[in-house]
């Protein structure tokens, strides 16, 4: 009796979060399977019928959903790991003692401050021809002036990867930061003593303490390069054709510009068993790193 | 005893049971959020016990905890029906309950001048239009939508003076469009539930041409066919009539809104450089799309500093404007009466050969014709940067104070040989919700902001081009507006987008498709084929060649 009371108690007072989380993300989310199910007047709520896995089999079948679903999967290596790799230099960098590294690490966390739809513009207008990043290219002899990568269809993904590696990295760098100043300043002195070197205390003392906070990067930028609609609007609108798009333009594309919310709904279905599939693994690696051993 | 005193004391005993449940629901909701997760990982090691928070260490019992979460639950259900019935008595009121109308009205018989004075009394149910009898000085408000921008301030004026000088007890009221990316995408949407949903929030729409094909065949605004007979909608611009023109599902003609706004793609140019350095003249007709392709190539040659084309070309709604130009120019069509799809048919393939052609074969547009958008293009030419541009009316007051005023003026789209000119026709217009409590008001403020005089004022107060068409011949108006006869000739060669009322969807693959041809991610044939079979899957119909 006493251990049922003591495992019913702490679950009785998860209630009211359990009730709030059921109603915010689990009623939408039943809603959307429904309706994934339905064929819908473009436009409108008014539902027309049931169609099954009509609305799916619609879906996979569009060759755009198959180039955003491939072009996921490139953001999602591509980008999410390279961003926090870029973190790891520049958090490196910043948590030496020189003067100025605050103002270096305000300047960079700047840029996660800016809206995605903003750095998408700015970008743009840096990739477009003429812009700065040709007229670089043109003197470095890699390009024409006239040359914009937002037109080509076979390297416009590049400009989407580095636009989003820019603008998310900032966010892994204050992650990897944080988990740096929590390494004992003891360790890295000891190690001073013992002669090692920069890379020697890097590799056997910085990295394999922070591997944690690595992980929790890597999950919330992928997370987040997954759901940036606005950025890839902004920059290339999924174009040319539809070499950029991503899945969640994609379900941008389908709900709002579309207007079919049968169809939307099935494609966010779609991006959630995606996202489940591709950062579940991670989720339960650190949650186990975290709570299963300390 | 002080007053404070007894009211602290008669306020404890008398709610003394809320503020506890209360304090209680507080502590519960806010230790779930933050100490629920550490009691549920920190409760498996009862040796640790002294580690938890004081209140989950002191053991509740099953009584008092079933006591308090049945008097949440009960403070919970009480909520929402007094919730309920608060929704439900509100929601009432705004339906008028059924009555009985009688009244009088005059039959004049035929075979005679005798006049009879016939009563007639009828019962007018509750119907999601009620249209009450208005007896000044009872007021009413109409509320019309409106975009966000208003050139000088002009509809905000004009509504204060329909509302002070014209008819007094009618106060306008207007709702203007929400801003910002996805906008226009939003402004749809909430004037398609207001209409579905016959929502008296909302008594006026202001419309987009695309839009004419959803409204009407969904019966989202009201059939204006008894108010705006034909012979007005001559006065107003043809492909504007045309596009909220539309045959219901029991095969009646039926027209949805009065347009209002107008606009129309034409092809601007540098008068001093064609005209008067190069003396060449642009044709009455227009030119072909060859012969512009020739004389740009000539130029490019001549002014290498300058583009000699600045059109958008990028995946957006323009592109399809440029394709419906150069489709219609060449006598093409989207579909046929029963929506079979015949853009794979040779019309469409060669006009969009040719705007393939104007990118990668001439190379006359300017480089970010295909990666930037229309206000790129249009700062090149309204910098001083291209010599023909290819946009709406806008461009006559943006040139204003910059570098090329004076210097441009507009033509015909070019067209293919044997075929005429077309541009392509924006613009929005005024519909009345289904749902209006007065439409009879509704229709005479349309009516009233439609009518020629006020269309005049509002355009020599510098608010947007009108779509009255004889305005365009107006001398006061061509005083003002120089370019005016342009827009006239323009205006006259309208050509509308697909006329479907799942027009987004369709604009949507389409835009898709040829940006990936005019990309050379694929051939125009194959881009073509590749969307007449997605439209025809979509619509249900089937792919024809004529």
């Amino acid at each position: 009796m006493r251990k049922l009371s003591l495992t019913l108690t702490p679950l009785f007072f998860c209630l009211p979060a359990f009730i709030i989380t059921f109603f915010i993300l689990l009623v939408p989310l039943l809603n959307t399977l429904y309706r994934s199910f339905l064929k819908i007047k473009i436009g409108s709520t008014e539902i027309l019928g049931l169609v099954g896995l009509g609305n799916y089999i619609n879906i996979i079948n569009d060759s755009a959903f198959r180039v955003s679903f491939l072009n996921s999967l490139i953001l999602g290596f591509a980008g999410a790991l390279p961003a926090v790799l870029v973190a790891l230099l520049v958090a490196s960098v910043c948590n030496q003692q020189f003067r100025g590294n605050r103002i270096i690490l305000s300047l960079i966390v700047a840029a996660w401050a800016i809206p995605p739809i903003v750095a998408g513009r700015v970008w743009k207008i840096l990739l477009l021809p003429n812009g700065l990043i040709s007229t670089i290219g043109s003197y470095l002899g890699l390009c024409e002036r006239s040359y914009s990568i937002l037109g080509d269809p076979n390297f416009a993904l590049v400009s989407v990867i580095i636009a989003s590696i820019w603008k998310f990295s900032p966010f892994a760098t204050l992650i990897l930061l944080g988990g740096m100043r929590t390494i004992p300043p003891e360790l890295y002195e000891a190690a001073k003593i013992d002669g090692a070197t920069f890379y020697k205390t890097f590799r056997h003392i910085t990295l394999p303490l922070i591997a944690r906070y690595f992980n929790i990067a890597i999950l919330f930028v992928s997370m987040y390069i997954a759901a940036t609609v606005d950025l890839v609007y902004a920059l290339t609108g999924g174009g040319p054709g539809y070499a950029t798009e991503i899945l969640a333009s994609y379900t941008y594309k389908v709900y709002f510009l579309q207007q079919d919310f049968g169809r939307g709904s099935a494609t966010s279905i779609i991006l959630i068993l995606w996202a489940l599939i591709s950062m579940g693994p991670l989720i339960y690696f650190i949650s186990k790193q975290m709570f299963g051993r300390e | 005893m002080g007053i404070h005193k007894t009211f602290r004391l008669y306020f404890l005993s008398r709610y003394s049971f809320t503020i506890k449940a209360s304090i209680k629901l507080n502590i519960w909701v806010s230790l779930s959020f933050n100490a629920g997760g550490v009691v549920v990982s920190e409760s498996k090691n009862i040796d640790e016990k002294k580690n938890m928070l004081p209140i989950t260490y002191k053991k509740i019992s099953r009584r008092q905890a079933l006591g308090t979460a049945g008097k949440v639950a009960i403070g919970a259900i009480v909520a929402g029906v007094v919730g309920a019935v608060g929704g439900y008595l509100v929601g009432s009121a705004t339906v008028p309950p059924a009555k009985t109308v009688t009244e009088t009205k005059t039959v004049t018989a035929a075979a005679a001048t005798v006049t009879q004075t016939v009563t007639v009394t009828k019962t007018v149910t509750a119907s999601p239009t009620p249209t009450p009898t208005i007896t000044p000085p009872t007021k009413i408000k109409l509320v019309m939508t409106q975009h966000p921008v208003d050139p000088n301030e002009m509809y905000a004026k004009m509504a204060k003076k329909y509302s002070t000088e014209v008819k007094p007890y009618v106060e306008v009221e207007i709702a203007w469009g929400p801003t910002g990316g996805g906008a226009v995408a939003e402004y749809y949407r909430i004037q398609v539930e207001a209409g579905r949903a016959r929502s008296p929030t909302l008594d006026i729409f202001n419309l987009d041409v695309i839009w004419g094909a959803a409204f009407n065949d969904n019966d989202w605004c009201l059939d204006l066919s008894d108010r705006f007979p034909p012979e007005e909608q001559a006065k107003f611009i043809p492909a504007m009539i045309e596009s909220w023109t539309w045959i219901d599902k029991k095969g009646h003609k039926r027209i949805g809104a009065v347009p209002w706004m107008a606009d129309i793609g034409g092809m601007w140019y540098r008068k001093d450089i064609v005209e008067e350095q190069e003396g060449i003249k642009p044709p009455a007709d227009g030119w072909t799309w060859e012969e512009f392709f020739s004389i740009c190539v000539e130029l490019k040659e001549k002014y290498p500093d300058m583009y000699p084309l600045a059109i958008d070309n990028a995946k957006s709604e323009q592109l399809i404007c440029n394709f419906q130009e150069f489709l219609a120019s060449n006598g093409g069509e989207w579909f046929d009466e029963e929506w079979n799809v015949l853009i794979a048919d040779t019309p469409a393939v060669e006009a969009l050969q040719a705007m393939y052609d104007m990118v990668h074969k001439y190379k006359i547009c300017h480089p970010e014709t295909l990666t930037g958008d229309l206000e790129i293009a249009r700062k090149h030419f309204t910098e001083g940067r291209a010599i023909f541009h290819r946009n709406w009316c806008y461009v006559w007051g943006v040139a204003l104070g910059s570098p090329v005023e004076g210097k441009i003026w507009e033509t015909l789209i070019p067209h293919f040989p044997g075929y005429e000119s077309k541009s392509c026709v924006g613009g929005w217009s005024w519909a009345i919700n289904p749902g209006c409590r007065y439409i009879d008001e509704a229709w005479e403020l349309i009516k009233w902001f439609t009518s020629y005089d006020i269309m005049k004022e509002l355009m020599l107060g510098g608010s947007w081009l009108h779509a009255r068409i004889d305005l365009y011949k107006d001398p006061d108006i061509v005083k003002m507006i120089p370019i005016a006869p342009a827009y006239y000739e323009l205006y006259k060669r309208g050509t509308i987008r697909p006329k479907h009322p799942e027009y987004m969807t369709i604009s949507d693959f389409a835009q898709t498709e040829m940006h990936a041809a005019l990309s050379n991610m694929k051939s125009v044939e194959q881009a073509l084929n590749d969307l007449a079979r997605k439209l025809a899957d979509f619509l249900g119909t089937k792919v024809v060649k004529r």
